[in-house]
């Protein structure tokens, strides 16, 4: 299992994007990056102008983020047969308890707040990666369609 | 990566995801018991001295009326002893009952009286002598003069209903005191005042006194005594009611005098209207009814009207109740929508700064030079604290916009709690921490392990060169516990006793210790929000002791 794996970020805030693409550096994942809710699900479903995007293995899905935010982004892809099964982390800056229940209840995979500091950003990061795609065993890439 | 490494891994930023608190918008609901409710409602101070002067100046017009009496009997003077010739003469004994009962109704004013013995004894002879006196009369009325109680004294035995009427007082008397009897005092005393007033009424309207009636003076000073008794503890009784603080209270000082006067006039105007001739009988007893009609309409009139004012206010008051209720909730909403600003939005842009400044630092670190280095490492350290600062920031905040409901929570426990959370802290120090037996509080156990834990923390992060020893400990004063927290640390200078408990107050440079000045901050608050105080006593380089009360 040498293919490269795709990770999706959505994420509207460029300086974060940013420094998740700096995270990751040096990593193997190759690293998508979409704006808002809108977009996330166009590049799930390889609408245009997302034709040709790869099957994530691995998606980050901030909760905050314009047209249809990261909780509609999450119903939206747990009660898709197809996507579901996708691991779905939410990477936010809220603490806040409600945002974290709302995000379980919707069948997150799990919810990572942000942390400030870039060196304990990058550790969360890496550890997500190391997590996901190093310890945990995920399903094949390409499910049927 | 092994799975060790994974977890060490994540403790080292794992701590940094702040608490988690319940998110909930609740106002404090304000529930009463009957005794608060009827400390609200108690009688104002000076609605007491006004009832105590009216009971002090009636006990002493009784004994003046006695004392003169006697003085009418031993010298002879016809007019000491009765008014009019026609009206029966105030008997010895019931002048000398009339003394002792208002000389009882006199003492009882006097503060703490029970305790003191003089004045104790005084009052019980005086009570004594105005109940055997009493029976004694009962008893002479009851046995046809056969006891041969003036034979033995030399005074005239009192009338019937003079004895009666004594006996209620004395019995009144002697129960004014007496735990929950207070009462049935008040009741004597009305049935007392009742028994004389319809003698003085008879007297007024000119009928003639039938056997055993009370004469005039005896029963004008039984009607002071009673009036005495029954205000000699306005605070108890019926009487708390009636000079209590509400509107019932308002409507009884106002009505009760109208009531008790008015009737008697006008039957005393009817009364005469008749005797002189001006009408019959018939159409005077109709006078008599139509007035009464008239006047008791007025006095109706008079408390519908006060009621209707006094509820419009009420309601009013309510509407404005429910409106501050309803813009506090709006303003607790904002106030969570605020905290998620900071939570999200400002963290967003900070970590932007600090994120960029500490990729270029390590990705171009070395052609930057050290100039650069200390720069970035300035931005990033100032990026690091206001992040602190918005976190801490958002815990004060939601102290009092996430309030939690106080359930009874056992404070060894949440020691425990806050001692587990510190393990590390108190290792590295080598801290000895002690503790006696703590209760069990009602509280909101979330906010209370952060004053215990601020608090232990704190006597840890100030420690002096010695080896830090932290004893806790409760005490039960009055109706509420005080907790104190020892340290042998390096003191507080009592100047800043006060500041000290401001959030974002600092006595220490950020180099020597760390930190933004949160902790106590939200111990006060949390501690007033139970109800209770926090303070320090300090002695510099010898420790400080932090002391806060939660009531029971």
């Amino acid at each position: 299992m040498n293919r490269t794996r795709e990770i999706l970020l959505v994420e509207d805030s460029p300086s974060d994007a940013f420094l998740t693409r700096e995270a990751l550096r040096g990593l193997g994942p190759r690293l998508h990056v979409v704006n808002d809710g809108v977009e996330a699900m166009q590049f799930l479903r390889r609408e245009p102008p997302f034709a040709d995007a790869p099957r994530p293995d691995l998606i980050l899905l901030d909760l905050n983020t314009p047209r249809m935010d990261g909780r509609e982004v999450l119903a939206a892809i747990k009660q898709d047969a197809h996507l579901r099964c996708i691991p779905v982390i939410v990477l936010t800056s809220s603490t806040r308890e409600a945002d974290l229940n709302v995000a379980y209840d919707l069948h997150a995979n799990c919810y990572v707040a942000k942390p400030t500091d870039f060196n304990q950003f990058r550790e969360a990061i890496r550890l997500i990666e190391t997590f996901w795609f190093h310890l945990a065993s995920l399903p094949p890439g390409e499910a049927p369609r | 990566m092994s799975g060790l490494d994974l977890v060490g891994r994540l403790e080292g930023w794992g701590h940094d995801l702040g608490p988690r608190l319940r998110s909930r918008v609740r106002l404090p609901t304000i529930r009463r018991t009957p005794a608060e409710r009827a400390e609200i409602e108690a009688p104002t101070a000076s609605t007491l001295e006004r009832f105590r002067a009216v009971s002090r100046w009636t006990s002493i017009a009784s004994i003046v009326v006695g004392y003169h009496v006697l003085l009418g009997h031993v010298f002879g003077i016809d007019l000491l002893r009765s008014p009019a010739p026609g009206i029966p003469s105030m008997t010895p004994s019931a002048a000398l009952c009339t003394v002792t009962a208002g000389a009882a109704v006199y003492l009882l004013q006097r503060p703490h009286i029970w305790a003191q013995r003089t004045q104790a004894y005084l009052l019980q002879a005086c009570v004594g002598a105005t109940a055997t006196l009493a029976v004694l009369g009962v008893a002479e009325n009851i046995g046809q003069g056969d006891l041969g109680f003036e034979r033995w004294t030399g005074m005239t035995s009192m009338t019937l209903m003079t004895a009666l009427a004594f006996l209620a007082i004395g019995a009144g008397l002697l129960l004014v005191d007496c735990a929950r009897e207070y009462r049935v005092a008040e009741v004597l005393g009305l049935a007392s005042a009742a028994i004389s007033l319809q003698a003085i009424v008879g007297y007024v309207y000119g009928a003639a006194p039938f056997p055993g009636q009370m004469p005039l003076y005896t029963a004008v000073s039984a009607l002071l005594v009673s009036t005495g008794l029954i205000c000699v503890r306005a605070d108890q009784g019926f009487m708390a009611k009636v000079a209590s603080n509400s509107l019932g209270g308002v409507m009884a000082r106002r009505l009760l005098p109208a009531t008790l006067i008015v009737p008697i006039l006008l039957g005393w105007l009817q009364e005469r209207g008749q005797s002189a001739g001006i009408y019959d009988f018939e159409p005077g007893l109709a006078f008599f009814a139509i007035a009464n009609v008239a006047v008791f309409v007025s006095v109706m009139w008079w408390g519908v009207n006060s009621l209707y004012r006094m509820d419009t206010k009420r309601r009013q008051a309510e509407r404005e109740l429910k409106e501050t209720a309803a813009k506090l909730r709006r303003s607790n909403a904002d106030l969570e929508q605020f905290a998620y600003v900071t939570s999200h939005d400002l963290k967003e842009p900070l970590r932007a700064i600090s994120g960029s400044v500490q990729v270029l630092q390590s990705r171009f670190g070395e052609a930057l030079g050290a100039e650069a280095e200390e720069s970035i490492r300035h931005t990033v350290d100032g990026a690091n604290r206001m992040q602190t600062l918005i976190d801490d920031l958002l815990t004060y905040s939601r102290l009092t916009s996430r309030e939690a409901p106080l359930e009874p929570t056992n404070c060894d426990d949440v020691l425990g709690e806050a001692l587990a959370n510190l393990e590390v802290p108190l290792k590295e120090s080598r801290a000895v921490v002690t503790h006696d037996h703590l209760p069990v509080v009602r509280a909101d156990r979330t906010q209370l392990l952060q004053v215990f834990q601020n608090l232990v923390s704190n006597a840890l992060k100030y420690r002096s060169e010695r080896t830090p020893k932290i004893h806790v400990s409760a005490e039960h004063r009055g109706d509420e516990w005080m907790f104190s927290v020892r340290d042998n640390g390096i003191g507080i200078a009592p100047q800043y006793a006060d500041r000290i408990f401001k959030i974002f107050q600092r006595l220490h440079t950020r180099k020597d210790y760390p930190g933004t000045g949160i902790g106590l901050a939200v111990c006060k608050t949390v501690v007033e929000r139970h109800g209770g105080r926090i303070w320090v006593e300090s002695e510099p380089e010898e420790g400080s002791t932090f002391y806060f009360t939660l009531p029971q």
